[in-house]
């Protein structure tokens, strides 16, 4: 695994060969900003269908080893 | 004409003429998975009696006349990295292997609405990161047209089951070549559409701002079909875009005229197999004896999108699957083992003393996500994860993570640049027709290096489409691929059309 990400890293540093002076990053491919929606209330999932998933849980919450007080 | 020679939209023809039932279609459909899937593995799960149940109340509802969509009665596979309802959504992984998504991805309520029938689930790179399909946690999947070769990936399943035909239509998600390339490999037909086109919501994330969900199909009239019918804004996702939606399949049959088509010179350099490259530069000829003109086209930063995409794509990637903590949902490790090990990592510690050790000791809650993450992801996973944080770690984050993003414009200005001369660019789709299943799962970077003509179109954001144009003296299909500017869907599909009509490649069927 170390050989394999080292030559990866290796192969990316082929960007250093760009010249970028002046360039704006690019974050998405579809330039947009502030994108809105009403403030307005819905109905979320109901806690049991969430809950539904959790490898570990009450019916109240998602259970996880003891984090304080070992 | 044999039932698996037709298209979906004859398929729909003759669903809405009543030559055929949908009950009857699906059947069709879930034998011939039974008979021909135990050699391919493209499906992870098949829900046959769901699939006729559905069929059936769309057969009812046709029969009293009642309204019914656009797919009415056609069965459909979908990549399982798609939130279902009640439906279990593995991402072919094991840290999703029990998930069941609690609510409908947008584009599955599209289809739902639409009245498309769900035939099952199908194989993909875990997290829908590979080019082949082996990185999936479940199965192999196998190149309909050579079974000792690999069906390409991510979506490697839903292209191997249209090629099969086990199924008409399929749904896969490309975020850097995932549903053209296995298309390519598979002959068929697949298209990655404009970023934001498609909604993603309900998609499983791997690359958000590269990750779009697209049809793979057996012609160019029935991926116009199914984009129509997943396509359109969605406010659940913000990035999907607010512009209405063409009618393709109205006209996907009407060819262009004064068609422009580019070649990009750097697509035929060193490294192109040479069948390939005479088939594409055949496939070239053809759009010129149908009154095209082609001109050659530079695109100057193309050698730099693979590096720019394995920054940006690993990235998004290690921040989005940070998710999968064993808490919320999916895979935890065993709790009782985990701390069984802690407290004899304790005690070997006391035993020698070693306070340093000691106070570096994870806490229980610590070592459960370590534990989990490293027992619930696959290799490549991890690799994508580690190379993203690296990436993104202070003090690279100049070098890789900015860098690549300006580096994306440059790309995106090329081919900017180059839609101000051409209507379309046409190329290969990969450098070589399928390869052998095994040949590169000990050199990730020789198979990053197979998305060298797919990833700038999601660096962009611009639609690719792959189609067949040919066979390798092997046998095995080659494809072509199209790309056109951002929301020019309707002329890349007339334009594939074209070429579709006047050829016979998308006829083939592999000697199953």
């Amino acid at each position: 695994m170390t050989d394999q990400l080292a030559q990866i890293v290796g192969y990316v540093d082929l960007l250093a060969e760009v010249d970028t002076n002046g360039i704006e990053p690019m974050a998405h491919a579809i330039e947009m900003a502030n994108v809105f929606k009403d403030d307005k209330a819905a109905t979320s999932l109901p806690r049991d269908e969430t809950l539904a998933n959790a490898p570990h849980h009450d019916e109240r919450g998602y259970l996880v080893p003891a984090v304080l007080g070992e | 004409m044999s039932l698996f020679q037709q298209t979906a939209s004859e398929h729909l023809r003759s669903l809405e003429s009543g030559d055929i039932s949908s009950v009857e279609l699906t059947r069709a459909y879930l034998d011939r998975i039974a008979e021909v899937d135990k050699k391919i593995g493209a499906f992870l799960r098949v829900d046959a009696q769901r699939a006729i149940d559905q069929a059936a109340q769309i057969d009812a509802k046709r029969r009293q006349r009642q309204p019914v969509g656009r797919l009415a009665g056609l069965p459909i596979a979908i990549k399982d990295i798609l939130c279902q309802r009640g439906e279990r959504t593995t991402c072919a992984s094991r840290m999703l292997q029990d998930f069941r998504a609690p609510y409908d991805a947008t584009v599955i309520a599209r289809l739902r609405a639409a009245d498309a029938v769900f035939l099952g689930r199908t194989n993909m790179d875990e997290f829908a990161m590979g080019g082949s399909t082996e990185n999936s946690a479940f199965q192999l999947t196998r190149n309909p047209w050579n079974l000792e070769r690999a069906p390409g990936g991510s979506s490697g399943g839903a292209a191997a089951c249209v090629a099969a035909r086990m199924a008409p239509l399929s749904i896969g998600t490309d975020t850097g070549g995932s549903i053209r390339q296995p298309a390519g490999l598979c002959g068929c037909v697949g298209l990655k559409p404009t970023y934001g086109r498609v909604s993603r919501y309900g998609l499983v994330a791997f690359a958000s701002s590269l990750d779009q969900i697209g049809p793979l199909t057996n012609s160019v009239e029935d991926a116009a079909l199914l984009l129509e019918t997943i396509a359109g804004h969605d406010p659940l996702d913000s990035t999907s875009l607010d512009t209405p939606v063409p009618e393709y399949s109205q006209t996907v049959n009407q060819p262009l005229s004064g068609l422009k088509i580019g070649w990009v010179r750097e697509h035929f350099g060193p490294g192109l197999d040479p069948e390939v490259e005479s088939a594409v530069r055949a496939a070239l000829g053809m759009y010129k004896s149908l009154g095209a003109t082609l001109r050659e086209i530079s695109l100057p930063h193309s050698k730099y999108a693979v590096a720019t995409y394995y920054v940006i794509a690993p990235s998004e990637a290690s921040s989005n699957l940070a998710r999968y903590d064993g808490v919320h949902y999916g895979y935890r490790t065993n709790e009782q083992d985990m701390l069984a090990e802690l407290a004899a990592e304790r005690r070997r510690l006391q035993e020698a003393g070693d306070q340093r050790g000691l106070d570096d000791l994870d806490p229980a809650l610590v070592r459960m996500y370590r534990r989990t993450r490293a027992e619930g992801f696959g290799q490549e996973v991890k690799r994508r994860i580690m190379l993203g944080t690296y990436a993104l770690s202070a003090g690279y984050y100049d070098a890789y993570y900015l860098k690549a993003m300006k580096v994306r414009r440059l790309i995106r200005q090329d081919f900017d640049r180059a839609f101000e001369q051409v209507d379309l660019i046409a190329g290969p789709i990969t450098a070589e027709p399928a390869f052998k299943l095994g040949e590169m799962t000990g050199n990730p970077l020789a198979m990053y290096l197979v998305d060298l003509y797919t990833v700038s179109a999601n660096l962009a954001g611009i639609p690719g489409l792959c189609l067949p144009c040919g066979r390798s003296k092997s046998g095995l299909p080659i494809g072509l691929q199209l790309q056109s500017p951002a929301l020019a869907e309707e002329r890349l599909l007339r334009g594939a059309r074209m070429y579709e009509q006047a050829t016979e490649w998308h006829k083939l069927q592999a000697p199953l």
